[in-house]
């Protein structure tokens, strides 16, 4: 990430500082538009060029403050915000405007933001959101859905590396309360994503828990964010033991992430997740699965469960016991210990069809025959396999093979397909665009028409850089 | 009669092993503790020596009620008074240091205990998540941790010979107030082999299964059946010395005809939704 970060750098720095000035300013004439037509996809175009923008005003730090005091020039009650950047080239401006526009007031907010996370200056970013969270209280207009959406993100990210977690969370139900209420569904969804990841950090599980089963996801939101909620949601459910459901949120997940190289690596900690759920189903996932070398702790340990040895589980355990605390997997995978047991005998009944529960015992290194005896008959209770034991001569015997097409378990899977597929058709059609009535007598006029086409294209492009931290 | 003097004499009848009269002192104990903003630490308050050394005699009187409410088997009790120990765990100023084989872990690992004994294996997870979070808990080496987590590791192996080693033998308890647990966990652990035999053997000899499910061989079959009946719920005959479990066969016809209904509504949905397609 880095290291494409400082090439992009580069490139702008021979602009000017005017050139970032007009490019701020004429980004307003894009608000205006939206504050007149309530059209929140100006805003979605808005916000793909926010990436290089922020890259650019930390280039400069000049040309946001003539921004705004070009825009707040001698407004008294705005006077904050010039403590937080460095304000000592501020021209003089005659300029005096009564009235700010909202959606310019939170977008010129949330630049500040942008700059101050980028020039790591916590502190200062951590008291300027304090300011952000009672203004974004005073307005209520529907055009400013995506933008307050951002703005939280940015606000729970300072809290983040400020390592401040608490002091957020009340703001946080409130603002979700309002959103809400007001049928605000990026916000909603970028509001509860940030409460369960910050619920999470904390290992606040069972506060998480509450949320998702309280709360609502609102369907129609902006897809990176479904990816995320449902990342957290899997996490969550695996904690709890529930692995099919973690199995198909983390599936969903991963489906959902953006293939742009800014989600690299939320899809990589979703496949780590991904692969552990499996593991615990019984699984075994597939090889083409770790082609990076980023997995090769997990890869060891799915090696070891797939052999059913647990020496080298317990070694693969302690050798990468700091990875996996570090991509919080730790807890998740020392679970597996059972399951190592578990395929070591899944493997050994159908191998032998009759086998004694001794050998058993000195195959997978277990401590007497006693606890062999107990532990088979559990995995043949979790069904695990498919056998007996005979007590008196102690051996255990497997069942053979039943025709798995006289059972309805193929008429299940064939069930799950064909749902999948009806769904996938549903949705698609739902997910359709039309233009309005009233638009199709604007087309003669060009402009509108310019217009139109070119926010379809920025969607259709479809990256939100979300995904940057 | 002030704070002081109810606390000093709270840790004299704690020390004395009197639990029912710590219960009683307990309770205008506490409505103190609220007078003095004391009963709930607030993150803001805990700033200075004297506040936190006040939590931490507010910490230990509420330990002294969790303890001696679970000496008395009020295990709702001990409940309630976890849930207001858990903010003074979780908050770092009172905890500064690591915490090892101290009250506080203790009180941990009797509630995961008592989790486990009810059969909440999700809340057990969930809480043994939340401790990772904290630097001062250290799950791996702590003695009273560490048995509870053991615990559920074997309990969910089915390595239940290990679980039975641990109950029985006294001197492996880390501390006394185990042996209330003790009890609901045998039958917790009889229950679970009980299951796994009912799917594992068709029959089986009846002192075997005595011994399988750890009860002692001089116990009278009759008493052995009753006791499997009451304390179980396991509905087996006993024959000719042997036991059969009652393989479930009879509802298989009911079975197959929730099959084919589930086929019909199926296709019936697959009909309706290719129709709007189409």
């Amino acid at each position: 990430m880095s290291d494409t970060k400082d090439i992009e750098m580069k490139a702008p720095e021979a602009n000017d500082i005017e050139d970032l000035v007009t490019d701020i300013q004429s980004s307003f004439s894009l608000l205006q538009k939206v504050a007149t037509t309530f059209d929140n996809r100006y805003i979605t175009k808005l916000f793909r060029g926010l990436g290089s923008l922020s890259r650019k005003l930390k280039q400069d730090e000049t040309s946001l403050s003539t921004v705004l005091t070009n825009v707040y020039g001698s407004i008294e009650s705005k006077s904050y915000i010039f403590e937080y950047i460095d304000a000592s080239t501020i021209p003089e401006s005659e300029s005096k405007k009564s009235e700010v526009l909202p959606e310019i007031d939170l977008y010129l907010h949330l630049l500040v933001q942008l700059y101050l996370l980028d020039s790591d200056q916590i502190d200062k970013l951590s008291s300027f959101n304090r300011h952000v969270v009672s203004l974004m209280k005073v307005y209520n207009r529907r055009s400013l859905d995506f933008i307050y959406a951002k703005i939280w993100f940015y606000i729970s990210r300072a809290t983040e590396l400020a390592n401040d977690l608490y002091w957020i969370r009340p703001e946080l139900l409130y603002a979700f309360r309002t959103a809400t209420l007001r049928h605000d569904t990026e916000t909603v969804a970028s509001i509860v994503t940030i409460l369960l990841r910050n619920y999470l950090l904390t290992k606040d599980i069972d506060q998480a828990l509450n949320l998702i089963e309280k709360s609502e996801f609102p369907e129609n939101a902006n897809t990176s964010l479904g990816a995320r909620y449902y990342y957290y949601v899997a996490r969550i459910h695996a904690i709890q033991l529930n692995y099919s459901l973690a199995n198909e949120c983390c599936i969903t997940a991963i489906r959902k992430a953006p293939q742009t190289k800014f989600s690299v690596g939320f899809i990589q900690s979703a496949t780590k997740l991904s692969i552990i759920i499996e593991l615990l189903m019984g699984d075994i996932p597939e090889l083409k699965v770790f082609k990076t070398n980023e997995f090769e702790p997990y890869f060891m340990v799915t090696r070891a469960v797939k052999v059913g040895d647990l020496k080298l589980f317990d070694q693969v355990l302690k050798k990468y016991k700091a990875d996996f605390v570090k991509d919080d997997n730790y807890t998740l995978i020392s679970r597996l210990h059972q399951n190592v047991i578990k395929t070591g005998i899944r493997i050994i009944s159908l191998s032998y069809s009759k086998i004694s529960l001794k050998d058993i015992c000195i195959k997978l290194h277990l401590d007497s025959e006693e606890s062999t005896e107990y532990i088979v008959a559990k995995a043949i209770r979790d069904g695990v396999i498919e056998a007996t034991i005979n007590n008196e001569k102690g051996f255990m015997q497997s069942k053979e093979l039943l025709d798995i097409y006289s059972t309805k378990l193929p008429q299940d899977e064939f069930d799950q397909r064909i749902k999948f597929c009806l769904s996938l058709h549903n949705d698609s059609v739902k997910s359709m665009r039309y233009p309005s009535e009233n638009l199709k007598d604007d087309t003669k006029n060009s402009e509108t028409f310019e217009d139109e086409f070119e926010l379809l294209k920025a969607i259709e492009e479809g990256d939100l850089d979300d995904f940057m931290d | 009669m002030s704070l002081q003097s109810i606390t000093q004499e709270l840790y004299g009848t704690f020390e004395q092993e009197d639990y029912e009269k710590c219960q009683q002192l307990l309770v205008p104990l506490k409505i103190e503790l609220i007078k003095h903003n004391l009963l709930v630490p607030i993150t803001t308050d805990s700033t200075t020596k004297d506040q936190i050394n006040d939590f931490k005699i507010s910490q230990k009187i509420l330990e002294i009620g969790a303890l001696s409410s679970l000496l008395l088997n009020k295990t709702q009790v001990f409940e309630n008074y976890y849930s207001h120990l858990k903010p003074f765990y979780s908050n770092s100023k009172i905890h500064l240091k690591k915490e090892h084989n101290t009250t506080s872990t203790k009180i941990i690992s009797l509630y995961l205990l008592l989790l486990l004994s009810q059969g909440l294996v999700s809340k057990f997870h969930i809480e043994v998540e939340h401790l990772t979070f904290f630097q001062q808990y250290d799950l791996d080496s702590d003695k009273y941790l560490q048995f509870p987590i053991n615990l559920e590791k074997h309990l969910m192996e089915g390595n239940y010979i290990k679980i039975w080693n641990l109950l029985n033998d006294e001197n492996n308890l880390p501390c006394k107030e185990y042996i209330m647990f003790v009890d609901t966990l045998v039958n917790a652990l009889r229950y679970e082999i009980a299951k796994s035999l009912e799917k594992t053997y068709a029959t089986i000899p009846i002192s075997n299964c005595k011994n399988l499910l750890y009860f002692p061989q001089e116990e009278s079959d009759m008493i052995f059946e009753e006791s499997l009946k009451e304390d179980l719920g396991m509905n087996w005959t006993f024959k000719n010395g042997y036991v059969f479990f009652n393989s479930s066969t009879d509802d298989n016809d009911e079975f197959k005809h929730d099959k084919s209904n589930k086929i019909i509504t199926n296709v019936l949905n697959y009909a309706e939704q290719i129709e709007s397609i189409i």
